[in-house]
Parts: structure tokens; sequence; C-alpha cells
């Protein structure tokens, strides 16, 4: 359980967490970014930009 | 091997790379290019470290500047600058395209807001214009009359960045609620997959379903000779359906593949990573740059 860092509820994570995933706050649905894995840290993730994409 | 991945969002195609590379044993060195600096003889990634490096960036215009960057310092990269140079612009793909006699939706540019009215008129309603730089089917307009055209050009002139001025104008194609995707490697067709959906983008990002595309030889054959005529690489070609053939209007220089992987019989990631170990095992890292 880490802390979302937006609303403060606790956001559940999976054992196989990437540095550079997003999760998703299931509160108050802000998309988090794994920032840190040991010890998880969360934070805000960036805002999709216009040239993103594949 | 040892395999630099760059990124600065991992997706679920991210972390099937990952996990494939680290099953087989090969290091991965996650480099997240937003904290990285590159200079002209160097940056602060040691590049002469990596046998090969797999651009994964979600914003395509660090794409384009990474893979300048480490091509510069000699290292192997996927997909090259050369590709990713035309496959992130729409205007250079059709021309690719084009060039190699590869069947493409009528396409025209222009600067300004008349002269794109103009082409509009000859194309006639309905028809498409696109951005230059774009993905995920945003941004993207189906117009429909005269008065839809003003203003979307109006729009784009008054509010957009200047890419938004260069007027991509498009055939509509009147495909039958789908197009097709295949995954490329070097042109080799690994897997295909067929997008439906009510609307007239059928992107799977915006929810189109999806089903296993059977390859036959017509669409390999497109589909190898378009990969050629962009410099080949690991690809998302795209293709229509329509009466006269298969046109091919996009391709995709950091594929996604998760959706594929959902539907076809086929390891997608496996394939793609035995791709990358023949091109490491085949490349050789020429690096003389040090790290800053």
């Amino acid at each position: 359980m880490t802390a979302c860092p937006e609303c403060g509820g606790e956001v559940t994570l999976h054992d196989s967490i990437e540095v550079g995933e997003i999760v998703d706050c299931s509160t108050c649905g802000t998309e988090l970014e794994v920032t840190a894995v040991n010890p998880p840290v969360l934070e805000r993730a960036p805002e999709l930009d216009e040239d993103w994409g594949e | 091997m040892r395999v630099g991945l760059l990124y600065s969002r991992i997706r679920t195609d991210e972390k099937l790379l990952l996990e494939e590379l680290r099953d087989r044993g090969h290091e991965v060195v996650k480099i997240d290019v937003r904290d990285q600096q590159f200079g002209l003889s160097g940056s602060s990634v040691d590049a002469a470290e990596l046998d090969i490096v797999v651009d994964r960036c979600v914003a395509t215009s660090r794409s384009m500047y990474v893979t300048e960057f480490f091509a510069s310092y000699g290292v192997p990269i996927v997909n090259p600058p050369e590709v990713a140079g035309t496959c992130s612009d729409k205007v250079k793909t059709s021309l690719a395209l084009e060039e190699a006699g590869i069947p493409t939706p009528d396409t025209r540019v222009a600067f300004t807001r008349e002269a794109a009215l103009e082409a509009i008129d000859d194309f006639g309603y309905p028809v498409v214009l696109k951005p230059v730089v774009g993905s995920w089917g945003r941004l993207m307009a189906r117009i429909e009359d005269d008065h839809a055209a003003e203003a979307i050009l109006e729009h784009k002139e008054t509010l957009g960045h200047y890419e938004h001025k260069i007027f991509y104008i498009q055939e509509f194609v009147d495909k039958p609620g789908r197009d097709l995707r295949v995954l490329t490697l070097d042109g080799e067709p690994v897997a295909g997959m067929i997008r439906s959906a009510d609307h007239w983008i059928t992107n799977a990002h915006r929810g189109a379903d999806t089903q296993q595309l059977e390859i036959t030889p017509e669409i390999e054959d497109l589909v190898r000779r378009a990969s050629d005529a962009v410099g080949g690489g690991l690809l998302g070609v795209d293709l229509m359906e329509t009466e006269d053939g298969y046109t091919i209007h996009e391709i995709n220089h950091t594929v996604e593949y998760k959706a594929l992987a959902d539907v076809v019989d086929v390891d997608i990631v496996g394939a793609v990573v035995d791709w990358l170990e023949e091109k490491a095992a085949t490349s050789e890292n020429g690096a003389a740059k040090t790290a800053l």
C-alpha cells in the first residue's frame, strides 16, 4: 500500500511494479507514475501531450 | 546482451518487453529520457556499454532526437533516426510510400486556409484532415461540408502550433468499418489484427474491437515493401481495404503490440526479442564517445 499524493488514499501496487509505470488511484482516479519501487513512491503522472503515440 | 530501453512511460508493451528480455538473462538498462542530457560528444548514458538501444519513447519529439543522438554515438538503435523521422511525419510517410509505388490514400498539403479549401474542393466531401505529427487517431477530422472545413481550418490556423498550419488533406477512404495492423520486423510480418469500430477512426487505442488477421501473400508483399520504403525495423503497418485492393495509410515506428498480442496466437514479444538478439549480434557498437 502506498499513499496517493493527490488525495491521500491508499493505492495497492502489484509485486512486479516498474519505475515509469502508471497506476490509477482507485479513490480519486488520478493517474500516478511510479518513480521508485523500493520503497514505492508515486507522483502525479504527466498529462497526455500532443505528440504522444506510437 | 546489454539493452538500453529509452522511455518516459512504461506501458504494458514495455513491461512485456522488459519481462521477456530479463527472462532470457539479458541485462536491461532502463533510460528515462527525462533525466538525461545528450551532448555532441557524449551523453549522461554510457552508450559504449550498450549492445543495442530500443527507443520506446511515447513522445514523438523525444524519439526523433534521442535516436539521432544514439546513432551519432555509434550505438545500434531500434528504430534508427531515419525510420523515426519518416514514420513520425505523415508527409514523409506518404511521399516514401508513393515513391515506392505502394498504394496510399491520395494526399495534398497546403500552407494557407485558401489553398487548403481549394484542395478540399477538388477532393469533394467527405475529406480527411490530419495533423502531420500525431497518433492514436487524435486531432483528425472527417469533414463533411464547406462550413465545417472553414471552421476547422480557421481553428487550426488560429489556435494551433505552427505544425497545424501545414494542412495535410487526404481523400476519405470508405473502408468497411475496419482497418488492419501488421507488425513487421525488417519487413517480415509477425502477426496482424483487424480493428473494427462503428466510428470512422478504428484505432485500438480508441477501443476498436480486435481480432486476428490472416496474413495473405498480398498483404505480406505490401507490408514488406512498405517497411522497405521507410527503412525497415520494428514497425506497425496500417492498411485499409478498398474496392481496388489495399492502401497503406500509416506506419508506426514505436509500435504498440499489447492489443495485437492479446488476439493472436503468435509470441509477438518473443519474436521481437529474437530479432533484437540477432540485430545486436550482427551489429557492432562503434561508440567512441564517453559518458558526460
